[in-house]
Order: structure tokens, then C-alpha cells, then sequence
């Protein structure tokens, strides 16, 4: 489901645009009388429109979670032990409970409790929420500055190959074409595409977006794969839905051009002649920031690939890379079967290389320096440096760059200070809301892909959400298994029931105490979805269950 | 060998084909794997996850869309399978109503059985969330029950991959998606053509016929009696009823589609007002009631007394494309032999007449070069004066797929119909404008070194003279004519020239004017021209429009040829019918149709005998059929129900459906199919008995006793159709269809014809193909241009179709006439108002539809609804070579009837 849909919109709506595409253009809420015009303006089945309008949040016609309200307070994990929850009770209090919704995550878990209002965030503690009520009520323009991230500069001597350029602009932002240019890429188009791909190999880099997959080997398959007409992508996923994760987000907004460097280098690699952003819908600088600085290249004629930017329209699995494929292309984004791996067939059914923000962004410094001496930095098979991004459970909380291989007890306790005045450290959750959550006694483990694998805990996307002794974990737990169950395409019936039927145990559980029958079902719920998800969502979403099960055998006893 | 792969399964090694599913090799080896997402006629789509199988080394993978891996190890059953398979079970239950003694797929439920291999102790979930949406019966065909939808999206992908009407759509995200027609709308309103086939792929009772509970007493696969596709059908039967129609899932024309008129159209059969007794006219000209022998013996009388007193020629016989190929064998025999006159015709005449003809002459064959796999194989379709999402909707749904998947589409037709809003080029002329588009086609071919001069070297002839003729058909030249700009002529006929393997499809509207011949000779020549034809993907044929239309010329219910075409002087031919038949076939030539109705008015024509046509409302010039029937000293009419023209008959015969009886129907593509008997005749006589019965009362034989065994019939036709000597009923039902020709036992039946440019004729004649206008053209008297044809609900006069559920279907209850926006706002004329439709010959009265299907200037009506009888507006013009009808080009005006009707 459904090359048919596909190739109807191309015969049917000309310029290459899609539902998605139109439904995007739509001002203020998609209604039913809408769906029904552009249907019939265009030729496209009703359904087909009314489809692709309910699988996104900022399209859907009824929904209530994420959109058409003004208001929307943040519930990633972060913001909800920072207070979100309490921040959200509030203001439906002072505003009612139509203009307050919520959305995961707005990126900002360093200054949690955060909240939206239309395209601006505002940190939700005391004043901002009291100016977030009176924009509401009077139309009075906020006065506070919009929250930001902090970016940690690596000590000296350590490495700093991602966060380079920011930490060296004044403001944190290296935007604005950069000095040395695209010295990288030239290099790389100087050398024929086997020669960059090699170097990317040596490299060792490895996919910074969650499975870890070889970054040349990838590239190489792209290269190598047929095309049915001779057209190849490049994809960089800024789809960066992770709750406590917002890598992607600042060095998209903080130095844009390594990102498009990093394309146009993947491109020159892999034969591409367009690179796509996806952006998602809650990151609106970034996609402003990339638009001026996609304007930049092309008027300096440095892009010599077409460039083009996606705003996605709130939808987690669209991180995915087959169901992000399918949004580009103008279908509910469902995850899609593999093989074929989008590497073979992707994009229009064209090879097409799926990468995330900061794998394409370590792509100019390896063009610039070797993939050897890349592979020096870090450990044997988690070369190189990750971004981590840590939540404000921490006393410095905020970006960092580490090498691969220190231990998490060095990145919290030591770079962010621990946890911050009269709050002990409780757990760990990495690698976003399907991530594993690891008990202290874990900490000693160093950051890579193999390393964490074998603590029962996943690198992800780099994303690390501290919790104390004031946490409820267990209430943590069905929160995030609740949006497991928010945002399951639907396609798969393990992911579509299963996560739903969890999420209704689980509150059972926190209600009534876990029973061996409450705990037989609960696991046998986990293994089914674990194995018998057809991605990695539903197959992810157990995770963090099994893990309190496995590290924190009290909580599921307290109320037993 | 490189192709094939070793795997263990089980235990048990095999070789598999590479590149083949793990469920495909399962089943290979005998196995199988539970599975409810998944379809064998939709592509993969992994949703239900129950054909998990173990990969030694490995997580668990799903069988329906992972591919096997040379020396993997595989286990389709283990304790952690079960576990999972019934922990999936659990969760489709538990938003799944219980009600299984009660629900209407009971016994016909994937799930249920599911269930029951796998086993389900119990539902552990308390208090679960559930969806409980409200029954929908609003459609008359299928009934929605969503509350039992388990979500696997067969009904979905089935509207999309196979019958591609994207009518139904996923809605919404995890649980609570939800299956959707339109926008969120009933099925009818969303424009479901109800071709059923979501039904069919419902695993569960989800989406159900309308009406069936219980399984049926018995099956009998048949093939449709609908349009020329040749769908093979499983027809239901109960308490002596048809109770439900299915396709059959290996049907070689259909593999396992139908279409609405296929699945729901067979209540026709049991409708209160069949015929049940023969009817005799009385004196004052009512009917009375009689029995068989009565009438039949009245009818042999009669026939005989009319032909010792006038001859031969006094008499003429219509036979039907509704009627078996060995009826109509037996009712030119009958008219040969019995009756000693040629004056014997069928329905091809006001339909493909021109098409058999033009590919006669110019190929050496009158049928189809190719096949309808050829729309799979094809680059580019021409697909001309055709509307097979409505008139052959099997058809239709495979040309759309295949637009869909890359063929280049282009459509000549007045009308914008769905395939033309997807085409590549629309040619949307002017009715009766075919071949000025078709010329300046050809001679921009010529013009621009686009022919296969190689091809036309080797295997045509009279290229010179075509060329010389079509001097200065430019598409500047037949721009005024056709009112299409002439680039996008000139880009069409690039278009098609640039394909590898062209494929050329018409329908009526190239043969039912007066330039049918012409028009088809045209079509014949862009493919010879261009060397495609006699390959896959490249041919030429007509899209039939009746289910036995081939069959009946065929078997040479036509009055100058035998069956397998042989012509009427062909000494061998005579000589071989004495033979068998033992009687000299009569040499005077016999009439077509319209020339029978014309020696009806002269009083040379005493006596007809008109088998399964209503022509009284079916042909053209309505008035002078009527006054030709009543001029006849005798006329016979055997038929279904009280037609139009059975009101005018002395005698009336029940006919019988192609549900009563055995036999065999040849499709579009030549394919000859069974015809099984499901429910036997409702008045007791089968067509081909009461044809055996009637010459036995004349003391003469058709070589048969009567009842009818239509496969000693076949027997005979194999004897004198060179074409058919391979074909028997025991080899159709060994084998299931042959397509001829098909010469020898042994024989696999030709899929392509003149394969290689060898065509039947020797060469291939290139004809010329000259232009001339219309007979009827719009003038300030009569300023639009009506042009007629079917819709997807109905069937000709819609005799079958209007007495089944389909009629119930908003869209199916009555004619409109569509009118452009503009002409309907020029004339202030409103949805729905009715108005008079009045042309040189005659005046209708009939509610408006406004939409851009059609251009300005242009008016679309069907003929399938008898309170219209749309015919009555057509004139007597004809194709010069066939007298095929002008059915497709009227001038009528608009006049708007008093107030609009209330609504509601």
C-alpha cells in the first residue's frame, strides 16, 4: 500500500506534490469541507486525502492531542518530571481545556517544563506560563526570551569534531556561510565516489540515528542498487522524535551548513542528485534556519544536488525510515516492509540513503581529516564521537560531545555535575522513550553500540533522561507506553493492540499492584511485541518495560 | 540450478525457488502457515505477524513477506510460535465481538479458524478498550458490520491493487484505525463500484453480501452471461435458487475478480415476471397461456407452412449472444437446413460487426489479435471509443492497473471517462469524428518516418496506395473536423509509435457509426503500420460487448458464412456441411438485420424467429422495427421475460437464462468456456431443446434429438470449424478454457494470433481509409451531439440487470441525460430538472445530470432503461459495409420540461 496511490497523485496533481503536500498548505485546521475540496480539485480518492489527514496530528481533522490548540505544554519524560503535568493542569484551569493540549517533544528537556504557543516555546516555570495565559486572554506578545539548550564545549584536549563551530561562535550559533566554506566537500568531489565512500568505511561511523548501521557500507549499497530511473536520495532524518533528545535539533539550528555539507557529501558518494530534509513539525526554527541556509548554497552554487526541505506533521513513526519515506511520498506514513531496505529501493522506489542529522554532519570531518583518523577517536566499533543531550534532573544539563567509550558515570556525574539540591540519582532512560532505563549500578559502562547492548541498554539517538528518587517510575513507565500506543501506525496488529492492551495493564498495575497473572500477561504482552512487531516502534516499545522489570524490582511492589 | 534455493523446513530439506516468500515455500512443500492479512491476490503486507516462523540462529521472522535464504533453517511450529500466535489472537479478540454462532461468516472465518488451530485458552485482558461501530446496511450489495473489522486492510488493498477504485482507505493511527469509503462516508456515496471484492477478501464478517447466510447446497463454476470479459464464476445454490455468485479464484479471463453486474446480477433468474408458459396471440390480440406442445406444435406448423408456400428466403432467424455457442450452431443449422434460407444474424450486427469485418479483410481473421494479458505486457494502450471501467469492469480495473504501473495511456472518446482522466493524452472528439483523428494519426506516422518500414516490407501490402490516401490528412486538416487541437493529435500519434509493444483496444464507439468499417480498417492499419501486432502487448482488437457476441459469429449465426467464417461459396466449406449435415445449405444470400426488417415492410419477409433480443427496443429506428415485426405473417419470440418485442410476437417461448443450461460462450479473447447448468429452465425447455423440438415437428432433423446434449453438439461444430477441431466439452472441462484457434486435440490454444507478422491472410492489407461526415451533424435546429453507451450498473437494455439488487443502487434507478456546466447553465437548467431530449427521429423525456464527463455541445445517455428507450432518438444511419447502427452520433436539442420535480 500503495505504489498505486503514488502514481495516481503523479498523474493526477502535477508538479510532483502530493496529499501531504497540499493538506501541508492548508491554513488553520483541516475540516471535512476540506479533504472534500481538494479531492475533488484534484482527482484524488477522498479517502486517500482523508487518510493522509488523520495519520498526522497537525492534520488530522479531530484529534485532540497535539493540535489546534494554541497551547501545547510539552509531556515528553523531561518536562513531565520537571512538572509538565502540574504546568498542564494549570493552565487548562486558567484557559480551559480547549486551548491547552500537549505534544511530545518540543526539544528543549534542559529547561524543562516546557510549553508551546503556536510556533514559539517558553519556559514554563512562573513567569512564562503567566505570559503564555495573558498572549491567550489579551493577544499580549511574549516578552521572554525563547528558552535554549545549553552546548557544552568538550574540555580542551578532548575531542570536538561535531560541536566545533558552534562552541567557537560568540552567540552558539555558527550560522551564516562559513568562512572555510564547503572545504570538505570540495575534497570530496575531487576524489571519485568509491574513494569517499572508502574513506567514510574507514571511518567506521556508524548510523547515529538509533540501529547503528556502517554509514559506508550504506552508502555503498545506494551506489551500488539499481534505479528503475536513474534517481538516487539522499535523506537527512530530522524527523528527531525522541523525547530528551535534542542532538539533531541544534546542530540543524546552531550550524546548519555541516548538515548540508554532510548531504552533499553523502550525494556525491552514493550517486543522489536530491537531498531531502525532513524536518519535524515541532521544530520550526530549525526548519526556518535550514531554508536560509539552503538559499545560502544555492546562491553561492555550491549545492550542485537539489536540495529540498519536508516539514513533517507530527507523527513519531515517521522517524522510521520506511514510514518517512512513505510521508515523503505523500501516504500515511505506516511502517513499510523490509526488505527492500531503502537503500535498494526507497524513495519512488529509488536507492536511497536514510541517515540521520549528526551521522551526515560528522561526514565533513571526516572528509577533512580521514576516515583513519576518525577511527582513532573512540573504541573499536563505536568510533568517533556522540552527541549526548541530558535533561535538567542534572546540575548542567544541556549538549554534549563525548567520546565513544566513556563511561555514563563520567558524562553525568562528572561533565553535567551530577544531580542537582536535594534530589538522588534514580535511573536513566538512553536512546529516547523505547530506550532501556539503567539503574546506577549500570553507570560504569562506557558509551557504544556493543557496550550498552550488553547492560540490556541501547545507544539510540544519544537522548539521556535522568530521574531521581522523586520520580515515579512506574507512572513513567505507562506514559511511555501510553505514546507507544498514541503514535502505532496501526498496520501491524502486535504494536496496533498489543501497546494499548500494556498501556491498560500497566495502569492496572500502578492502580492495583502487579499479580503473577498481571505480570504473566505483562510479559507475555512484551515478548509479543518485541518479536512480533513489524518495526522497530512496537518492537522497541517493551523496552523500558522490561527493564524496570529487570533493574527495579521494588517499584512494581510497592502497591502489590 | 542458480534459480533455486536449499532450505530446511521442519526438518526436512527442499529446494525452493529463490526469491520466493517462506509462506510460498511452506506451502510448496505441502505446509502451511496461519496468516489473515495476507492474500495471494495482494501483495504482501506482514500485518498480522501470525506466520511468524523460528530462523535457527535468529528472532522469529514473518513467512508472508520474508524471503527465503539459501541454507536457512526453518520451523513453523515451536512452543515460543504458539505463544506469540496465541498472545496475536488474544489481542484480535479482544476487540472483537463474540458472537460467532450468530454471525453471518460463521463457517467462513479466517479468524474462527485461526482460532481453533492454534487454540485460545482465554482472554486475559480485563476491561479493554473496545470499538463498537454501528452495522451499516445502507448499501443494497454489501453490508459493513465495522465492529468486526480486525484491521488487516485486505478489503482496503483489494479496492486499490485489484479493482483500483481507492474507494476504501485505512483511517486514523494505531487502534483506532479504521476502514473509511470516500470521505468518511456510505459506500454508495463514496462511489464504490460494488464490484464485491472486499467481501471476498474479508477475512472475517466484516464486509458481507448483502443477504447470504449459510453456505450454499452446492457450487457450479460457470462463466459470466454479462459482458465479453468471460469471468469464471462459482454459482451458490440453494433450495433450488441461485443464492450467491463468487468468482472463481483461477479464472483464466478473471482470476478471481469480478464485477458488480458478475456478482449481484443474478436475480433476474428467479424474478416474479419470467416467462413460466408458452403464450399464444389470440385473435383480439391478447395472450393466452398454452402448453409446450400447443405452441410448439403451432410454431412448426406455421414455420412450415411459410416456407412451402414462400420458400427459403420467406424466413429469418435472429440468434443471440445470449444464447450458447451450440445454440447458435443449431440455430443457423436450423435456418439452413429446416427452413433451407441464409437470412440468419445475431447481435453483432449493431455492435462489432464492423470490427469482425475490417479484421477479416484486412488480417484474415475476425476476432481480437491478441489477448487482455496483453494490457499487462503493453507500453502504450490505444484505447479507443471504449469505456471498460463501466462496460467491462474486469477489463477496465486490469487497464487501470496497469496505467497505474507505468503503461502510457491514450484515450480517444468524446466522453472524459475515468480511464481518460488518467490517460496521458485525452482525445476528446467530437462524436462521429473517429476517423479524421485516426487519419491524421496515420499520417503523421507516415509523415514522420514513424512506421516500421521493415515490418510492412515483409508482411503487408497496399502500403502505397494508403499513403497516397491519406495525402494532406494532417492533424491541422482534421483539427476543424474533430475540434482537438492538432498538437495533441500529433503528440498521440508519437506516442503510440513510440512503443515497444503498442496495444490498440476499441469499443463502440468506433463501430457503431457510419465509418464503423472505416474507423476499424484505421486502427488495423496504426498497428500493422507500426509492426505492433502479433506479439505480447501488441495487438489490435475489439473490447466485445456481449458475453457470446464472438461465439455467435463464431458459429456462423451470420448470413454469409459458416461457422469459422468459411464463406458461403467456399465450394470445400459446401461440400463439407452436406456431408455432415446431409443436406445442401441454401446458396441465395441471406439478409442482415436491418435488411430483414426492410423485406418485413416489403411482405418479403413472412416469418422470423428472434431468440434473447428485445430489438424492438434495442435497435435503432424503433418505429420501423415495430412496423417491420408487425408486417410479418409470423412471428416467434423466445425470450426471458415479456420484452418490447415479444408484446409483437404470434407465439411466445420462454426462454432460458445462461443459468439454466449447459453449453460453452467464447469470450473477447477467443477463449471458449463452459457454461454449467446451475438451477435447471424455469418453464422446462432450454433454448437449444426448443430449437431441437421445433425441427422435429417440422419432420426434419438437426441431427439431435431433443433434450439438447450440447456437447454432441460441440462434437459437430469441431467437425466443420477448422478453428475449433481441438475443442471439446471433455477437454473445456479438463482444462478449462481453449482459445482458439485451437486445430488439433492435442492443441494448447493460441493466445496470439498472426504471431510473428504471419498473418492468416498471407499479408496484411493496408486499407485506405477515407473520411466523410457524419450523417448527423448539429445544427441551429438541433445544436448538441447525443452520443450514447452503457454504465457500470446496468447491461444493454438492462432486461437482466433491473430486476437484480443492483437496481437498488441510487445511481443505477434511472436514466439522465448529462449536460456540460455550461450548456446547462446557458440553458438554466438545474440537477435533476427533467427535460425533453428531441432529435430529427424522435423526443425522450429525461432529468439532467450536469458534469464535465462530457464537452460542451455534447449530451451522454444510456439505453438501458426502457421508461427512456433511448433508441427512439437514433436514425436509420448505418455503416456502409455491415449496416452496423449510428447509435453513437444523434443531433438532438434540449428542451426543458415545464418545472423542475420536487425532490424528496
Amino acid at each position: 500500500m500503495s505504489r498505486n496511490l503514488v502514481a495516481l497523485t503523479g498523474r493526477l496533481v502535477a508538479g510532483g506534490r502530493t496529499a501531504f503536500d497540499l493538506l501541508g498548505e492548508v491554513s488553520g485546521p483541516v475540516e471535512d469541507g476540506v479533504i472534500a475540496d481538494l479531492a475533488r480539485s484534484t482527482g484524488l480518492p477522498a479517502q486517500h486525502v482523508r487518510t493522509v489527514a488523520e495519520f498526522y496530528d497537525e492534520l488530522s481533522p479531530t484529534d485532540g492531542h497535539a493540535s489546534h490548540a494554541r497551547v501545547r505544554v510539552c509531556d515528553g519524560e523531561a518536562c513531565r518530571v520537571a512538572g509538565g503535568d502540574g504546568l498542564a493542569d494549570s493552565l487548562v484551569e486558567r484557559l480551559g481545556g480547549e486551548a491547552v493540549g500537549r505534544v511530545t517533544c518540543l526539544g528543549l528537556c534542559s529547561r524543562a517544563p516546557v510549553l508551546g504557543l503556536d510556533t514559539r516555546v517558553v519556559a514554563g516555570e512562573g513567569e512564562g506560563a503567566n505570559q503564555v495565559v495573558a498572549a491567550i486572554r489579551t493577544g499580549r506578545p511574549l516578552s521572554l526570551p525563547e528558552p535554549e539548550n545549553a552546548v557544552h564545549a568538550p574540555a580542551a584536549g578532548r575531542p570536538c569534531l561535531l560541536l566545533r563551530r558552534m562552541v567557537a561562535a560568540p552567540s552558539g550559533r555558527a550560522t551564516g556561510f562559513p568562512a572555510e566554506g564547503y572545504a570538505a566537500l570540495a575534497r570530496a568531489r575531487s576524489m571519485p565516489p568509491e574513494a569517499v565512500i572508502a574513506e567514510i568505511v574507514d571511518s567506521g561511523l556508524r548510523g547515529r540515528g538509533g540501529a547503528g548501521f556502517p554509514t559506508g557500507a550504506k552508502l555503498a549499497a545506494v551506489a551500488a542498487a539499481p534505479s528503475p530511473d536513474g534517481r538516487r536520495f539522499v535523506i537527512a532524518n530530522l524527523d528527531e522524535g525522541d523525547a530528551g533528545a535534542f542532538i539533531d535539533k541544534e546542530l540543524a539550528e546552531r550550524d546548519p551548513h555541516a548538515l548540508i555539507e554532510g548531504i552533499l557529501i553523502a550525494a556525491h558518494a552514493c550517486g543522489a542528485g536530491e537531498g531531502i530534509i525532513y524536518v519535524r513539525h515541532e521544530y520550526p526554527h530549525a526548519f526556518s534556519i535550514l531554508r536560509h541556509a539552503i538559499e545560502e548554497v544555492v546562491a553561492r552554487g555550491e549545492d550542485g544536488c537539489a536540495l529540498r526541505l519536508v516539514r513533517g506533521q507530527g507523527a513519531y513513526i515517521c522517524g522510521e525510515e520506511t514510514s518517512l519515506i512513505r510521508s515523503i511520498e505523500g501516504l500515511p506514513a505506516t511502517a513499510g516492509l523490509r526488505p527492500p531496505y531503502p537503500a535498494e529501493a526507497g524513495l519512488w522506489g529509488c536507492p536511497t540513503a536514510v541517515n540521520n542529522v549528526e551521522t551526515l554532519c560528522t561526514l565533513p570531518w571526516i572528509l577533512r581529516h580521514g576516515g583513519a583518523a576518525y577511527a582513532r577517536i573512540g573504541r573499536p566499533g563505536s568510533t568517533g564521537t556522540k552527541l549526548v543531550s541530558l535533561n535538567n534532573r542534572l546540575r548542567r544539563p544541556g549538549l554534549y560531545e563525548v567520546e565513544m567509550g566513556t563511561p555514563l558515570r563520567e558524562v553525568l556525574f562528572g561533565l553535567a555535575g551530577g544531580m542537582i539540591e536535594g534530589h538522588r540519582f534514580r535511573a536513566v532512560q538512553i536512546g529516547g522513550p523505547l530506550g532501556a532505563i539503567l539503574p546506577e549500578a549500570a553507570l560504569d559502562v562506557g558509551l557504544g553500540f556493543e557496550s550498552l547492548a550488553a547492560v540490556g541498554g541501547t545507544l539510540g539517538h544519544g537522548g539521556m533522561v535522568v530521574f531521581s528518587d522523586h520520580d515515579d517510575l512506574l507512572r513513567l513507565a505507562c506514559g511511555l507506553m501510553a505514546f507507544a500506543a498514541r503514535e502505532s501506525c496501526g498496520r501491524c496488529f502486535p504494536c496496533r493492540i498489543g501497546t494499548v492492551r500494556a498501556s491498560e495493564l500497566l495502569e492496572r498495575i500502578a492502580e492495583h499492584g502487579l499479580t503473577p497473572g498481571r505480570e504473566a500477561v505483562l510479559r507475555d504482552l512484551c515478548e509479543t511485541l518485541r518479536l512480533g512487531s513489524l518495526c522497530g516502534l512496537g518492537g522497541m516499545a517493551p523496552t523500558p518495560i522490561e527493564s524496570l522489570l529487570t533493574h527495579f524490582p521494588d517499584i512494581w511492589r510497592r502497591t502489590a | 540450478m542458480s534459480d533455486q534455493v536449499s532450505v530446511t523446513i521442519d526438518g526436512k530439506q527442499a529446494r525452493v525457488a529463490a526469491g520466493s516468500t517462506i509462506l510460498e515455500a511452506v506451502r510448496a512443500q505441502g505446509g502451511d502457515l496461519p496468516t489473515l492479512c495476507h492474500s495471494r491476490h495482494l501483495a504482501p503486507h506482514g500485518a498480522c505477524r501470525l506466520c511468524l516462523v523460528e530462523v535457527e540462529g535468529g528472532r522469529p521472522v514473518a513467512g508472508c513477506h520474508t524471503t527465503v535464504r539459501d541454507g536457512a533453517i526453518y520451523r513453523t511450529t515451536s512452543e515460543r510460535l504458539t505463544r506469540l500466535r496465541r498472545t496475536i489472537l488474544e489481542l484480535i479478540v479482544s476487540d472483537h465481538p463474540l458472537d460467532c454462532l450468530t454471525c453471518r461468516a460463521n463457517g467462513d472465518c479466517a479468524l474462527q479458524s485461526a482460532v481453533a488451530a492454534i487454540g485460545l485458552p482465554e482472554v486475559r485482558f480485563a476491561a479493554p478498550r473496545t470499538h463498537h461501530p454501528e452495522p451499516d446496511h445502507s448499501h443494497p450489495l454489501l453490508h459493513l458490520d465495522m465492529a468486526k473489522c480486525i484491521g488487516c486492510g485486505r478489503c482496503v488493498r483489494v479496492c486499490d491493487e485489484v479493482q483500483g477504485s481507492f474507494v476504501l482507505g485505512l483511517a486514523g493511527r494505531g487502534f483506532d484505525v479504521r476502514v473509511i469509503a470516500g470521505n468518511d462516508q456510505t459506500l454508495e456515496e463514496a462511489g464504490c463500484s460494488g464490484c464485491g471484492q472486499c467481501a471476498v477478501e474479508c477475512p472475517v464478517g466484516a464486509i458481507r453480501e448483502a443477504g447470504r447466510i449459510g453456505y450454499p447446497q452446492r457450487e457450479v463454476v460457470t462463466t459470466c452471461a454479462y459482458c465479453a470479459i468471460g469471468c469464471s464464476l462459482v454459482v451458490g445454490v440453494g433450495d433450488g435458487r441461485v443464492v450467491a455468485v463468487r468468482p472463481l479464484e483461477d479464472g483464466p479471463a478473471n482470476r478471481g475478480h469480478a464485477c458488480v453486474k458478475g456478482r449481484f446480477g443474478y436475480g433476474f433468474v428467479h424474478a416474479e415476471d419470467r416467462l413460466r408458459t408458452p403464450l399464444i396471440r389470440r385473435p383480439d390480440g391478447s395472450f393466452a397461456e398454452a402448453s409446450w406442445d400447443e405452441a410448439l406444435d403451432l410454431v412448426a406448423r406455421r414455420f412450415a407452412e411459410i416456407r412451402d408456400a414462400h420458400g427459403g428466403s420467406s424466413f429469418g432467424m435472429i440468434s443471440s449472444s445470449r444464447c450458447t455457442n451450440e445454440e447458435n450452431y443449431l440455430a443457423q443449422k436450423f435456418t439452413r437446413v429446416v427452413m433451407g434460407s441464409n437470412s440468419v444474424d445475431n447481435c453483432a450486427r449493431v455492435c462489432h460487426s464492423p470490427s469482425a469485418f475490417a479484421l477479416g479483410a484486412a488480417l484474415g481473421t475476425g476476432a481480437n489479435t491478441g489477448n487482455f494479458e496483453d494490457v499487462e505486457a503493453a507500453d502504450v494502450l490505444l484505447l479507443v471509443g471504449a469505456n471498460p471501467t463501466e462496460s467491462h469492469p474486469v477489463l477496465g480495473a486490469r487497464i487501470r492497473q496497469a496505467v497505474l504501473k507505468g503503461c502510457r495511456l491514450i484515450v480517444i472518446d468524446p466522453r472524459r471517462t475515468e480511464l481518460a482522466r488518467l490517460a496521458d493524452i485525452h482525445i476528446a472528439l467530437r462524436p462521429g469524428s473517429n476517423v479524421a483523428v485516426l487519419n491524421a494519426m496515420q499520417q503523421v506516422l507516415i509523415a514522420e518516418g514513424l512506421v516500421d518500414r521493415a515490418f510492412i516490407a515483409a508482411h503487408a501490402e497496399n502500403m502505397e496506395a494508403l499513403e497516397a490516401s491519406l495525402v494532406g490528412m494532417t492533424p491541422e486538416w482534421a483539427e476543424p473536423l474533430c475540434g482537438v487541437d492538432a498538437g495533441t493529435l500529433r503528440a498521440a500519434a508519437r506516442l503510440y509509435a513510440s512503443a515497444r509493444r503498442g496495444l490498440v483496444l476499441w469499443g463502440l464507439g468506433i463501430t457503431e457509426s457510419c465509418q464503423g468499417t472505416v474507423a476499424a480498417f484505421a486502427l488495423i492499419n496504426l498497428a500493422v503500420m507500426t509492426g505492433s501486432v502479433g506479439r505480447p502487448g501488441a495487438g489490435a482488437g475489439p473490447i466485445r460487448g456481449q458475453n457470446n457476441v464472438q461465439g455467435a459469429c463464431d458459429m456462423g449465426a451470420l448470413p454469409n458464412v459458416f461457422s469459422d467464417y468459411r464463406r458461403l461459396d467456399d465450394p470445400q466449406a459446401r461440400a463439407d456441411h452436406q456431408r455432415i449435415w446431409g443436406v445442401a445449405p441454401p446458396t441465395q444470400a441471406g439478409f442482415k438485420t436491418p435488411e430483414m426488417y426492410g423485406a418485413a415492410r416489403a411482405g418479403a419477409l413472412k416469418a422470423m424467429y428472434i431468440l434473447a433480443q428485445d430489438v424492438a427496443q434495442s435497435d435503432p429506428d424503433t418505429t420501423g422495427v415495430v412496423t417491420a415485426l408487425n408486417s410479418l405473417e409470423f412471428l416467434v419470440v423466445q425470450d426471458l421475460f415479456m420484452s418490447e418485442t415479444a408484446r409483437l410476437a404470434h407465439v411466445v417461448l420462454p426462454g432460458s437464462s445462461a443459468l439454466e443450461k449447459e453449453g460453452t460462450f467464447t469470450n473477447s479473447d477467443r477463449r471458449v468456456q463452459r457454461v454449467r447448468q446451475a438451477v435447471p429452465p424455469l418453464a422446462g425447455l432450454t433454448d437449444g431443446t426448443i430449437i431441437l423440438e421445433i425441427a422435429r415437428r417440422m419432420g426434419a432433423s438437426l441431427g439431435f434429438e431433443p433434450p439438447l446434449d450440447a456437447a454432441r453438439v460441440m462434437e459437430e461444430i469441431a467437425r466443420l470449424t477448422p478453428n475449433w477441431r481441438g475443442i471439446s466439452h471433455e477437454r473445456l472441462d479438463r482444462e478449462g478454457g481453449l482459445r482458439w484457434p485451437c486445430p488439433t486435440a492435442d492443441h494448447p490454444g493460441t493466445a496470439i494470433v498472426h504471431e510473428g507478422g504471419h498473418f492468416i491472410r498471407g499479408r496484411a492489407r493496408l486499407t485506405p481509409t477515407p473520411w466523410r461526415s457524419p450523417l448527423e451533424t448539429a445544427d441551429e435546429d438541433f445544436p448538441f451531439l447525443l452520443t450514447t453507451g452503457r454504465m457500470l450498473f446496468h447491461y444493454n437494455v438492462g432486461t437482466m440487470t433491473r430486476r437484480t439488487a443492483i437496481q437498488r443502487l441510487a445511481r443505477a434507478r434511472e436514466e439522465r441525460v448529462h449536460v456540460h456546466p455550461l450548456d446547462a447553465a446557458r440553458l438554466s437548467i438545474a440537477e435533476g430538472d427533467r427535460v425533453s431530449v428531441i432529435s430529427r427521429h424522435g423526443r425522450v423525456g429525461v432529468p439532467v445530470t450536469i458534469g464535465e464527463d462530457v464537452g460542451p455541445g455534447i449530451l451522454f445517455m444510456t439505453f438501458h432503461f426502457p421508461q427512456t428507450r433511448t433508441n427512439l432518438l437514433i436514425g436509420p444511419g448505418a455503416d456502409d459495409h455491415t449496416l452496423c447502427p449510428e447509435y453513437k452520433v444523434t443531433a438532438v436539442r434540449l428542451e426543458r420540461e415545464g418545472i423542475p420535480e420536487a425532490h424528496g
